[in-house]
């Protein structure tokens, strides 16, 4: 029996939803919305939209339901495709930075997912239903990530795709960490190399010449450089993670030097700097975190040189962009966000985007989530109103067909008012 | 927008004050008739007035209200496209001050009159946010922290700044690292006890002095002042509670001897909203709205809105805002926040006007567009909650003090920067002439 597979926190969320719909097998339950913004096309007034086995069976206007069918009531409200957070780093356990070696392409942040930790059950409350957790910022080459939804019986049925693609880190963040203690100036002892952007970048380098000496040799080529060498050759994208122009400069000679093909940008916080060349290469950027950088100060310890309409520029210039936590601390309100960036000048059109499904094709799921249309995963959130305004709240998150989060329910519901 | 020649002229001033960003004094006080012609005016105290009228002269509201007729010599500011509502107020920040913790615990002495810093960034976005008065006070870190001033962004001294002096004595509920909640509380219970009795002695000894028709010159201690001020009911303590049960020590302390309090709360204060209702205090919020509880029973993760939780138990409360958070450093984000959690809209605009002006005792004077009240009004774009909505002009005192369309950062900030085109390099004589003579960019 399924039930048996049922983790007890989500047995007791079910008991904690009376309300809430859990379709059975076969059950149809029909979400009845004020506005659907499909994001596979023009949002529609007034639909409803029917769910089945979890997927979306059809979106039309009207408020019909076929028998039988239990309704969800969002007449009042909006609804769109679930956030998709393509560049988490919450939701595992322990360190995700593995200190031994700065060369771990073949290193997989799956293993150390919780998929009972509080970041995830947050994010689902934040509107995440799919999530790209990555390993740490201290690695140059640091692993793959994970992409999966944030709520689920079981992992291997969150899991939408694991080792998709390979981390990199460019700039001072692969460099620290390197040395004894941590915090202490490069005058200290040395644990091992690289402490200096010089260094990250000459090991980079490295990297990718052995790779490509390693395939070319004929002999035995061992798993690290095999797994380099399929991200070179485009199998799998490169996520490159950098803020600074000077580092995005560098990337892309390095990307010209050794032919790599397949590149995403995450957090770019300069990247309006270059956004001409970033779009002509055709390269996503994934934006995130994002604060309020008052003069003097920075970014982490780099790319202060801030501009706040930096997805703005970016979309502008032709790029695809996404919204994304990439913060240990745990989910942010992805929403409040990209209103903000609307207000600093994105379209409202490219922030829903790049919220749903921008990230979802960056992140290759794109044929199951971040948008709403026949056949896709039924992953909705329901909205009090215009997502991309500070007076919305959240009011349910579905996943998979199943309300995880019910706000009437939860302990600040209208019930209580 | 249509401007008088008037207004064109005290915009270009303004530009020019800013442009020169040196040390000028300020101007005074205007002393001038104004029509403000408003599309919406919200005046927070009462009804939203649709293409309404606010007449100002010297700098304070004379007349509010629909179909209001225009003197003639007034200088007409035609926002009837756009929403006008009264300044922003922060009841408590200690931003603008660089440090602002002192490490001695018992510092009441102190004045943030004297850290202020009045070209600080903080000061400059403050003015761009909507914010037209603040009370800053001592950090949430020292016992006894010291008094604070009232002012407004906008001057380039503390002096020209300043609203009200010595107004709220700093209280920290919250012990340092090093040391222990139970010997911070003891701390501040020993200080009480021994100025009551410190107090006792001295009117002990004045009495004596009377009866014995001796002349009696001993000097109250200026280091204790504010504190017996604050026991006299002279002054009003801002109680930093980082704790639910903080808010029950705030009130068990300020009982014996008696004096007046604002508690400022840390998020998990919500616990207290019953009590504090009870005791029918105003309060303000901390700048985070959202606490998540597990629930240990369901294991769930439970979403506290704060000041839901107080508008639901009826306390009025101000809100703040946090310093990096990407949308919290805006009170119109906050008060939006506040309303999409389900706070009435009123409350939640008073939470950033009337509230604050209240708590810190200018009521009567600042946080609602009305008769009498000072013209500390923004005029926005659209509705204030509407994250859409920009500051276009801040008056203070029925002054313009900041106008979007002068504003170079903010420009600088969301615009595209264009490559710098290559200069050719002068010669080399020619180069050291306009060093000498050039003088550096003034910042902004």
């Amino acid at each position: 029996m399924r039930l048996a597979r049922l983790h007890p926190a989500a047995i007791a969320l079910l008991c904690a939803l009376p309300c809430a719909s859990r379709a059975s097998a076969d059950g149809v339950v029909a979400v009845r919305a004020g506005r659907v913004i499909t994001m596979s096309g023009a949002p529609i007034d007034g639909a409803t939209i029917l769910i089945q086995h979890g997927k979306v069976k059809s979106i039309r206007r009207g408020d019909a339901v076929p028998p039988g069918a239990t309704v969800i009531d969002a007449s009042d409200s909006v609804v769109m495709p679930g956030l998709v957070d393509a560049n988490a780093r919450f939701g595992t356990r322990g360190d995700a930075n593995e200190q031994s070696d700065e060369i771990t392409p073949t290193f997989r942040i799956s293993p150390a997912i919780d998929r009972d930790s509080i970041a995830l059950k947050r994010a689902v409350q934040l509107g995440v239903t799919t999530l790209r957790v990555v390993p740490g910022n201290e690695n140059i080459f640091a692993g793959t990530g994970v992409v999966f939804k944030s709520a689920g019986d079981a992992l291997d049925d969150m899991i939408l795709e694991d080792g998709g693609d390979l981390k990199i880190v460019m700039g001072n963040d692969a460099a620290s960490g390197n040395r004894i203690p941590r915090s202490a100036r490069p005058t200290s002892f040395f644990y091992r190399q690289p402490t200096t952007r010089m260094g990250v970048v000459w090991h980079l380098r490295k990297a990718f010449f052995d790779a490509n000496a390693a395939m070319e040799s004929g002999g035995e080529v061992g798993p690290a450089h095999r797994a380099i060498a399929a991200a070179m050759r485009g199998k799998v994208p490169l996520h490159i993670a950098l803020r600074t122009a000077v580092d995005i400069e560098t990337t892309l000679q390095i990307a010209d030097e050794f032919e790599l093909r397949r590149l995403v940008f995450t957090e770019c916080t300069e990247g309006y700097k270059l956004a001409g060349d970033i779009a002509a290469r055709h390269i996503p950027v994934i934006l995130g975190p994002f604060y309020y950088y008052p003069s003097g100060w920075r970014q982490a310890y780099e790319g202060w040189d801030v501009n706040w309409n930096n997805a703005g520029l970016l979309a502008k210039a032709g790029v695809k962009i996404a919204f994304a936590s990439n913060d240990e601390s745990g989910p942010a309100d992805l929403l409040s966000w990209a209103t903000m960036a609307v207000r600093h000048g994105l379209p409202a059109s490219d922030a829903l985007k790049a919220l749903t499904v921008s990230p979802a094709e960056i992140l290759g799921v794109a044929d199951r989530v971040g948008s709403l249309a026949k056949g896709k995963d039924a992953d909705i959130l329901i909205l009090s109103g215009d997502p991309l305004q500070a007076t919305t709240r959240i009011e349910k998150v579905i996943i998979n067909g199943d309300v995880v989060f019910d706000a009437e329910s939860g302990a600040n519901g209208d019930d209580n008012a | 927008m249509a401007m008088t020649m008037h207004r064109r002229c005290a915009i270009t001033a303004v530009a020019l004050v800013l442009s020169l960003g040196t040390a000028l004094t300020r101007a005074g006080p205007v002393r001038e008739k104004i029509a403000i012609k408003a599309g919406t005016i919200i005046t927070v105290s009462g009804d939203d007035i649709e293409n309404g009228t606010i007449l100002i002269q010297d700098g304070v509201i004379t007349d509010v209200g629909a179909g209001l007729e225009v003197p003639w010599d007034a200088n007409v500011i035609d926002a009837s496209d756009k929403v006008v509502m009264p300044g922003f107020i922060e009841a408590h920040t200690s931003g603008s001050m660089g440090t602002s913790n002192e490490s001695e615990l018992e510092v009441p002495f102190l004045s943030t009159f004297d850290a202020i810093d009045p070209v600080s960034s903080y000061m400059e976005d403050a003015l761009r946010d909507g914010i037209t008065t603040m009370l800053v006070l001592p950090g949430n870190d020292t016992l006894l922290g010291g008094t604070g001033v009232v002012v407004k962004p906008h001057g380039k001294t503390v002096e020209a700044m300043l609203i009200r002096d010595y107004t709220g004595l700093k209280i920290s509920l919250q012990a340092r690292s090093d040391s222990s909640r139970m010997a911070h509380i003891a701390q501040l219970r020993k200080y009480l006890a021994d100025l009551k009795h410190y107090v006792e002695e001295y009117e002990q000894g004045k009495a004596d002095a009377t009866d014995r028709k001796k002349p009696f010159d001993e000097e109250i201690d200026p280091q204790k002042q504010p504190m017996i001020d604050l026991i006299e009911g002279r002054i009003t303590a801002f109680v930093y509670c980082p704790r639910a049960s903080d808010v029950v020590k705030a009130f068990e302390l300020s009982a014996e001897p008696e004096f007046p309090m604002v508690p400022v709360l840390g998020p998990d204060c919500y616990k207290a909203a019953d009590l504090l209702a009870e005791k029918g205090l105003p309060v303000i919020l901390d700048s985070q709205l959202v606490v998540w509880e597990t629930n240990e029973d369901t294991e769930t993760e439970e979403m506290k809105f704060v000041p839901r939780i107080f508008a639901d138990a009826g306390v009025k409360f101000a809100m703040q805002r946090a310093g990096s958070a990407y949308g919290s450093r805006y009170l119109w984000f906050q008060a939006a926040q506040a309303v999409a959690h389900g706070v009435d809209r009123e409350e939640a605009l008073k939470a950033i006007t009337l509230h604050p002006a209240e708590i810190i005792g200018l009521g009567d004077r600042l946080g609602s567009i009305d008769k009498g009240k000072d013209a500390n009004l923004l005029i926005l774009t659209g509705d204030p909650l509407d994250a859409q909505t920009w500051v276009d002009q801040v008056l203070i005192g029925g002054e313009v003090v900041y106008d979007r369309a002068e504003d170079k950062r903010l420009k600088k900030l969301l615009e595209e920067r264009k490559p710098e085109e290559v200069q050719p390099a002068p010669e080399e004589d020619a180069e050291e002439e306009e060093e000498d003579e050039t003088p550096p960019e003034p910042e902004q």
